[in-house]
């Protein structure tokens, strides 16, 4: 076995008629950032959703530490060690912070809960401040401070991404991604789905690109911030 | 009669029938509330509990136990046991195999079944009224002025065991891990997938749940009032669902609250207007509220997810 921790091969997913993900295979090595990249409607939340078994893969395999995911059940993937930041946050909006954070804890149990929830309040001292407050009460950034605390809750070895910076300030989205860069330097793996290419490819050691549900390319953060198609196309051709 | 004994007397009726209504109620509105379909088979549950509280009534007599207390304790959680298996069988069989279908599809198995509980009940123990002996006698007389109202003692024993039930469950709901898996299925079943909870077991617990709850409003009314029948669940039921959209269907606090209001508004207008018209006042009262603030009292305004 290599040190992949996400290998996709061939991956083909479906949405009723309409085909998301065509042949779409990529890797992800242990403790990597990476990225994948591509327009809105490329398939880049179909992908991450597939992970998920939401919707589940039509064919191909998504094998994570060797095992493959696609017929697993939703709620037993989080107990192997992976953890969503979906599109949107997706905070429970009614619970406090605090609420929020024990959710993600989840897939390993509540017995690390205490001291993992001080782990995620010296990381994000904002979230302290902000406990006992209904999530929907925040504003965007907090939400995506506490989308990713939560994902972190459950000790995942493999963190995925989905569009962390949307909708947010820029200089949101800056804090956002240096605490990305903390989390891989701690030792979680990053695959990061983004729009905001020229931020996610600095990030990233690696990265794919999407067009229409396959993978375009794919090389370095630094290749790929070179290439003339993905200047022209994802980077407004500076 | 004095006045103010009548508008008490009627406060106190009204709080025995709203825990009642509040105790249903909850079955609606948690089971609406995570998958967003109302079980109109939830009145019949409450019907079968009723027969369940004779039958255990009979059997622990058969057995020679004959402490009140023991009797009424293994009674109630006997009942609340088997009727939520019922409610958990029911999901199961008639109601998750819909749970991507089309909307209306588990509304239509949800009559199915109530029509399949009824005639059940109806060919198994006959249509013909049943009742059992009163078991608690006797009440508590508050003098007012020249006049008094009174507390039976099977009234003290509804509110009270209404009150803990409704207490109990919110302290599940609001402070356990169980719950918080609960609401979060409630506000985002997918997002709770992906966070690991099991989200068809919390479903399967809510029904078990609901239908525990119901029981606990069976077994009491059976106590207070004695006889029932195959068809006893389906006024007390619509009342209850009444309440349930009443109080802001979805909202836990707002079943409780709900049949409360109902039950006090019910009785009040028996006792000071006129008792024939109850129930138009009471479906009166649930269209001008449902005007002015239709997500119910404690209900949050709809929000369409894009």
């Amino acid at each position: 076995m290599s040190d992949k921790i996400l290998e996709i091969k061939n991956l083909n997913t479906f949405y009723g008629p309409i085909q998301a993900l065509r042949d779409v295979s990529l890797d992800v090595e242990q403790g990597e950032i990476v990225t994948l990249i591509g327009a809105n409607g490329a398939g880049k939340s179909t992908l991450l959703m597939s992970i998920f078994g939401n919707p589940r893969a039509a064919s191909g395999e998504i094998l994570y530490k060797g095992t493959n995911l696609v017929n697993i059940p939703t709620h037993k993937i989080a107990k192997l060690g992976v953890a969503q930041v979906p599109e949107g946050r997706r905070v429970f909006s009614g619970m406090t912070v605090e609420e929020n954070l024990l959710m993600g804890a989840t897939p390993i149990g509540m017995s690390h809960a205490d001291e993992d929830i001080k782990r995620i309040y010296e990381f994000f001292p904002r979230l302290l401040e902000r406990r006992n407050q209904r999530a929907v009460t925040m504003s965007g950034g907090e939400q995506q401070m506490l989308a990713i605390g939560r994902a972190l809750m459950g000790r995942p070895e493999l963190l995925l991404l989905d569009e962390p910076s949307l909708g947010l300030a820029p200089i949101i989205v800056k804090q956002i991604f240096t605490k990305l860069k903390d989390i891989a330097a701690e030792g979680t793996t990053v695959f990061l789905v983004e729009q905001n290419a020229n931020h996610a490819l600095k990030l990233a050691d690696r990265g794919y690109v999407m067009v229409n549900g396959q993978i375009r390319l794919t090389g370095t953060g630094d290749e790929l911030l070179a290439n003339d198609e993905v200047r022209e196309a994802y980077l407004g051709g500076h | 009669m004095d006045s103010l004994a009548i508008i008490l007397q009627q406060l106190v009726n009204g709080l025995t029938l709203g825990s009642v209504y509040g105790l249903i109620a909850i079955g609606y509105t948690m089971v609406y509330g995570i998958i967003g379909m109302i079980n109109f088979a939830h009145g019949d549950l409450y019907m079968v509990s009723a027969y369940l509280t004779a039958i255990f009534l009979a059997l622990l007599s058969f057995f020679g136990i004959d402490s009140l207390p023991v009797v009424l304790f293994l009674t109630l959680l006997g009942t609340m046991a088997i009727t939520g298996v019922y409610g958990w069988v029911i999901e199961r069989v008639a109601y998750r195999p819909l749970r991507n279908s089309t909307r209306l599809a588990p509304l239509i198995s949800a009559i199915g079944i109530s029509f399949v509980l009824q005639e059940y009940v109806r060919i198994n123990q006959g249509s013909n009224d049943q009742g059992i002996p009163a078991l608690l006698f006797g009440a508590v007389r508050v003098p007012v002025g020249n006049d008094f109202f009174q507390i039976t003692y099977s009234q003290i024993l509804i509110i009270v065991v209404s009150l803990l039930g409704m207490g109990l469950l919110t302290y599940v709901i609001q402070k356990t891990e169980l719950g918080r898996q609960c609401r979060a299925t409630q506000m985002d079943r997918k997002m709770s997938g992906i966070l690991g909870i099991h989200t068809d077991r919390i479903i399967s617990t809510v029904f078990v749940i609901g239908a525990a709850m119901g029981a606990v409003a069976g077994v009491l009314v059976t106590l207070n009032y004695g006889s029932f029948n195959f068809s006893s669940g389906f006024i007390i039921g619509i009342k209850a669902f009444t309440a349930a959209v009443l109080g802001g269907i979805g909202s836990l606090p707002g079943a409780m609250l709900g049949g409360i209001v109902l039950g006090m508004a019910e009785s009040l207008f028996s006792g000071l207007v006129n008792t024939d018209y109850k129930d138009v006042f009471a479906f009166g009262l649930l269209v001008t509220v449902m005007i002015f603030k239709p997500s119910g009292l404690l209900g949050k305004p709809a929000v369409e997810k894009v």
